[in-house]
């Protein structure tokens, strides 16, 4: 999957998440410009991304996220353990 | 197990559309909690919803659940919840045994565990009239002596296990409070499904998504059965559900069934779960494609641990099921949203779930898996277990009984006089409370208002001189009915008011209503009552009463709002006396 793909599908995950069609995310995006993205949306984030892309992301990588950007060059790298 | 798509990642969509289902019932629901619980309140929302409860939320601050509970004047007191649980888990338990501690240590960190969470169900219940419901304890994430854990003193595992019993001992034998069994939930999923590491360190999260799933369930079967959402009948396929094989075509000796063969045992244990389900009252009924002859010769077959007197209504014929079904309602005067449908052809099964929306039909695979796969959906969930629950199968049998009889009349008082009826009419007493509050909130048809009670608070109205209280035992010479009646009426000014009218859909058509109203006008000139209030809220179920004041002569004030004047009143029952 390329990085596009990745980030495409995330927009995805985001306008489902947030019920949301209009919804367009870049990789800047992070939990100030969602008003909505609270605490319970982000572990719903976390885990349809989990899920979808059949990952675990380590305690200390979900803390380093600061945006969407972070969390696509994760997977994009391979960089989270995987649960297929 | 369940729909996760639905739970989390379309939830919002999920939830505008149950949203707008009719007939909603509004709860507060708050939750004290020992973790992070916006997941496991949106899940419940979610189950809630589904079953027609509509919840509003009360989340006390994280980790304060104690201070919240013992402090009367807290935000959580203010909100008055109808029910209140309490998620707390072994994340929670802050005086776990350690390695080097001494009997005596071990010993006082039992006992102060336990008084810590007693004193929080105390302070509710003495300040509240609301539901406790409370998680028990989980297995710990580590067992530091191997298998010994769970024998040595200063084991976790041996620690929880005592805990969890004292809890259960406790709440056991005090009313209001029931337990979550977490205990059992994660060792169903799993310990290693149960605890999410990296949920608990990164959001404090105590249990993975999966783990909040199903406590989620769990906590909602409860509120369900608390509101009178429960399962009263099954209904059940004969060929490949409750044998092995077509008894039309094979005859009896060909029908898989017994311990003679691994799949035969399959069956026979199958049939053993369905005669306790029926044990704990629920109404088992046949619902086939057979000739009714052939069908029922399956049950004389020496493995059979179901006999035909297990069964209320036996339909074996080539109707649609959907038909027979509704008959079937019809026959027991009970809701189809109270039944469920099993049956080992995916075809049918698909059939009676989109004829009859609100039936529960539960996705069977082959019989071997049949008692699981029924199991974890917690039909038959119970908060108690009464005698009438005993004896349900019984009054039903009674009743069929009844209407062979009534078939033999051409005048139906005729037939009631035969019946040689008695009735005992009282006010609550500490005896009748549990089957008191389990009819109010189960009844849905001869019902005025829809008024939901918890215990508590009928144990306060049945203490009040403010209230006239009834509950009526029907007899006749078939046999003992039970409780089947209650009304409640607040006295306001020398006027009554029905607050509250139930009676059993199994006496319907008897004419007790008549003795009922006799006797609560009786009881309002005692108290120099001189007006009655009668109050009939219109819901999908109930129009059996719509009526029913009109009848009794009542003066229409308004929309839902009738009067009658007791002095005026003339007695109306015939054919039921009254004993003591």
């Amino acid at each position: 999957m390329s990085r596009d793909e990745i980030l495409n599908k995330m927009q995805d995950i985001f306008r489902e998440n947030f019920d949301d069609d209009t919804l367009v995310i870049t990789d800047s995006t992070s939990a100030a410009d969602i008003e909505e993205w609270d605490s319970l949306e982000q572990i719903c984030l976390i885990e349809t991304t989990q899920s979808y892309f059949k990952i675990k992301i380590p305690v200390k990588d979900v803390v380093a996220l600061r945006n969407v950007g972070d969390l696509v060059d994760g997977i994009f790298s391979n960089k989270y353990v995987s649960t297929k | 197990m369940f729909d996760k798509n639905k739970l989390l990642y379309v939830r919002k969509k999920y939830k505008k559309t149950l949203l707008l289902q009719p007939n909603l019932i509004d709860k507060k629901i708050a939750i004290l909690s020992g973790s992070t619980q916006e997941i496991v309140i949106s899940f419940l929302e979610i189950f809630l919803l589904e079953a027609g409860i509509r919840p509003t939320f009360y989340l006390g601050s994280y980790s304060r659940y104690y201070e919240d509970a013992i402090d009367i004047k807290s935000e959580f007191y203010n909100f008055k919840p109808d029910i209140t649980y309490i998620h707390t888990s072994y994340r929670n338990l802050q005086h776990l045994p350690q390695p080097l501690d001494t009997v005596e240590i071990v010993d006082k960190k039992l006992n102060e565990t336990f008084d810590y969470f007693s004193t929080v169900w105390e302070s509710i219940s003495q300040n509240l009239d609301t539901v406790i419901i409370q998680n028990n304890f989980e297995l710990p994430p580590y067992r530091l002596y191997g298998n010994y854990d769970r024998t040595h003193f200063t084991g976790k595992s041996n620690f929880i296990s005592l805990l969890n019993n004292k809890v259960a001992e406790y709440i056991g034998c005090n009313e209001n409070i029931y337990i979550n069994d977490i205990n059992y939930l994660s060792s169903y999923i799993g310990l290693t499904n149960w605890y999410d590491f990296s949920a608990w360190y990164n959001y404090k999260n105590a249990m993975s998504i999966d783990g909040m799933i199903i406590t989620a369930y769990n906590v909602s079967s409860i509120i369900k059965n608390i509101y009178g959402k429960v399962i009263k009948a099954v209904m059940l396929d004969l060929d490949n559900t409750l044998w092995g094989g077509v008894i039309g075509d094979s005859s009896i000796d060909g029908i898989d069934l017994g311990k003679e063969s691994a799949v035969g045992e399959a069956y026979h244990d199958f049939q053993t779960y369905l005669k306790e389900v029926k044990d704990t009252g629920i109404l088992l009924n046949v619902v086939s494609k057979n000739d009714e002859d052939i069908a029922k010769v399956g049950f004389t077959h020496p493995a059979s641990v179901l006999e035909l007197d297990d069964f209320i209504s036996f339909k074996a014929n080539w109707k649609n099921k959907d038909e027979n079904i509704v008959q079937i309602s019809n026959e027991l005067s009970l809701g189809v949203d109270s039944f469920l449908f099993i049956d080992d052809n995916p075809v049918e099964r698909e059939f009676v779930e989109t004829s009859l929306i609100s039936i529960k039909v539960p996705e069977i695979s082959t019989i071997e898996n049949y008692i699981a796969e029924i199991d974890r959906y917690n039909y038959f969930e119970k908060v108690t277990f009464s005698d009438d629950d005993r004896k349900r199968s019984e009054y039903y049998k009674q009743n069929s009984k009844r209407d062979v009889e009534s078939q033999k009349f051409t005048n139906y008082n005729d037939y009631l006089k035969t019946l040689e009826m008695t009735a005992t009419l009282l006010p609550f007493d500490e005896i009748s409370l549990s089957r008191v509050t389990q009819l109010i909130n189960k009844t849905n048809q001869f019902n005025l208002t829809t008024r939901r009670y918890t215990d508590v608070e009928v144990k306060n109205i049945a203490s009040s001189d403010r209230y006239i209280t009834l509950y009526v035992v029907l007899k006749d010479k078939f046999g003992d009915n039970g409780i089947v009646s209650v009304v409640i009426a607040s006295i306001v000014d020398s006027v009554a008011i029905i607050d509250l009218w139930v009676m059993s859909c199994r006496v319907f058509k008897r004419d007790l209503e008549l003795l009922i109203m006799d006797k609560l006008v009786a009881k309002c000139l005692q108290l120099k009552v001189d007006k009655i209030k009668g109050i009939y809220y219109p819901t999908l179920k109930n129009s059996i009463v719509k009526n029913i004041y009109k009848e009794f002569g009542f003066t229409k004030i308004d929309e839902n709002l009738f009067e009658l004047s007791t002095i005026e009143y003339k007695k109306k029952s015939l054919v039921i006396m009254e004993t003591i």
